[in-house]
């Protein structure tokens, strides 16, 4: 047992150190970069939860109502997203949304809202409130369709649904009764003896006794639908609808913070900005899967080029880009994963532009079983790879369980 | 065998889901269109078209757009029934709904239905049936 023990220790131990020969920083940092999801609203403070969301024109006419007391009052803040080209006519069933087709109206969003406050901490002070406004927008350019386990899970609701459609025809105890009259309405149809007038006092009896009897079939056969195998069937699917996507992708986002700080509507500036441009490949973490970033930032609340602090946010503006791609394959043993990131601001000679490089590797030769190798370069040049590559290999293995390693 | 009981059934949702009129069309050549929008946008739909109990369109999945019944010379003292199951997918609301509609008779024709469900995942079953008459 000693002896064991001795020998995982000093394993251990070598371990440790061909670690610290290789000083790659691979952790992934291009979520920095990524767009906000109502970038509008996170410019301006305002939480998530206070985001007013109407699902058409009627819900955001009562939103408007309440916020503003029935119109009478002008809230301290206010604000909604919005997707107006799902209000119109034109709907989209749920197949519509497995293309590209619809992409840009079914996408696009737009948010704004407004705060009329003080300063933290001061907020209802009166002589200190300024109002400032946003906007933001967002939309797909390019959206890939649903992926095969999406697409697999669409068709098993819809033939739950078709289940369904045919359990719901099934003629009940009134339905004799409803044929009855159907068959006396086209018999009426086809009459050629009885007057206009009679015809028509005849038609409108008729149709009471159709329309009622119409209601006893139906309300029967809803009674049995909710405990019918295919309804709880459908619900179970369409309770737990994934909505993954395979393919190209490019999003486009964009915001903006207008500052009335004397409150006229004469005198605004632009406070903040922001425009993101998201593209890449989306494969659900099998094969290839890419992403990129292009990022501009006016009055950013960090530069991310300088993160000293050696400049000040105020009327600067930054661009960023980054990408990475992820390859996985031979059932995940191999994966390759490199990322760039490229940082600058914009008309400034104090800071350079720079940038960062990681690619790392890594092989599972047996269970628990690794081998890694990395390679680098940090915003400031200095390239990481352990002086060779043969000290850069990191080889881990795992003793004891068969729990994978990650 | 257990039941749902029917007050309950009302209890749980909201809105008519059954509907019977008439549609006035001239015996001549002019085909009769309908369309059929199941809602609201995200949510999954299947429907079944018949006339005199004949399947002109079988589990048909979402809008119906420009389908032609026939003309007002094949429709006339003829019933339209159209069957439609609706299930919340969409996260966004609860709401489903059904926008009907006729054209090629003596005018267009349009009834919305509206029914509210419950739960996530629950689904609304539509009827609407026509009757097409040249009496007026």
């Amino acid at each position: 047992m000693k002896r064991i023990s001795f020998i995982v220790a000093i394993l251990a131990m070598l371990c440790l150190d061909l670690r610290a020969q290789l000083n790659v920083d691979t952790t992934i940092t291009l979520d920095v970069l990524k767009s906000p999801v109502s970038p509008a609203f996170n410019m301006l403070g305002i939480s998530t939860s206070a985001i007013e969301r109407p699902s058409d024109l009627n819900s955001f006419r009562l939103s408007v109502q309440n916020a503003t007391n029935n119109l009478t009052a002008i809230p301290n803040s206010y604000a909604f997203e919005i997707a107006p080209f799902l209000w119109g006519a034109k709907k989209y069933t749920l197949k519509d949304f497995d293309s590209s087709r619809h992409a840009f109206l079914q996408s696009f969003t737009i948010s704004a809202g407004f705060t009329h406050m003080g300063p933290e901490g001061q907020e209802d002070v009166d002589s200190l409130k300024t109002t400032k406004v946003a906007f933001g927008l967002k939309f797909s350019i390019i959206r890939p369709g649903w992926s095969a386990t999406t697409r697999k899970t669409y068709w098993a609701l819809i033939k739950a649904q078709e289940d369904l459609l045919q359990a719901y025809q099934v003629p009940n105890m009134y339905s004799d009764s409803l044929q009855y009259f159907k068959d006396l309405r086209v018999a009426l149809g086809r009459d050629t003896t009885l007057t206009r007038e009679e015809k028509r006092v005849r038609r409108d009896e008729l149709i009471r006794e159709l329309q009622r009897m119409e209601g006893l079939v139906d309300s029967i056969r809803q009674e049995g639908l909710p405990s019918s195998e295919p309804y709880q069937r459908a619900r179970a699917i369409a309770a737990a609808f994934p909505t993954e996507r395979k393919g190209v992708f490019l999003d486009f986002t964009t915001g903006m913070v207008a500052d009335f700080p004397d409150n006229r509507f004469d005198n605004s500036l632009i406070n903040k900005a922001g425009a993101w441009l998201t593209g890449g490949y989306e494969n659900g973490n099998k094969g290839i899967t890419s992403m990129f970033i292009a990022r501009y930032l006016y009055h950013p609340e960090v530069i991310f080029a300088d993160p000293a602090g050696k400049l000040s946010a105020d009327h600067a503006s930054t661009f960023d880009v980054g990408a990475r791609f992820l390859l996985s394959t031979l059932n995940d043993k191999f994966t390759l994963s490199g990322e760039a990131l490229y940082r600058s601001v914009i008309g400034n000679s104090v800071l350079d532009p720079s940038w960062r490089l990681v690619v790392s590797t890594e092989y599972e030769v047996a269970k628990n079983r690794k081998v890694t190798f990395s390679f680098g370069r940090n915003f400031d040049g200095a390239i990481s790879k352990g002086g060779n590559l043969i000290a850069a290999i990191n080889f881990i293995a795992g003793f004891g369980g068969e729990r994978k390693l990650r | 065998m257990s039941t749902t009981p029917l007050k309950k059934v009302f209890a749980d949702t909201t809105g008519k889901t059954n509907h019977y009129d008439e549609y006035k069309i001239d015996r001549n050549d002019t085909p009769i269109v309908m369309n059929l929008f199941p809602g609201t946008t995200g949510q999954s739909a299947v429907s079944d078209v018949i006339i005199d109990s004949s399947k002109k369109g079988s589990n048909i999945q979402g809008a119906i757009s420009n389908f032609t019944l026939g003309t007002g010379n094949t429709l006339v003292n003829r019933f339209l029934e159209v069957y439609t199951i609706i299930t919340d997918v969409s996260t966004v609301t609860n709401l489903t709904s059904l926008d009907f509609s006729l054209t090629g008779g003596s005018m267009p024709y349009r009834y919305k239905m509206e029914r509210t469900v419950q739960e996530q995942g629950d689904s609304a079953a539509y009827k609407i049936t026509i009757f097409f008459t040249d009496f007026s």
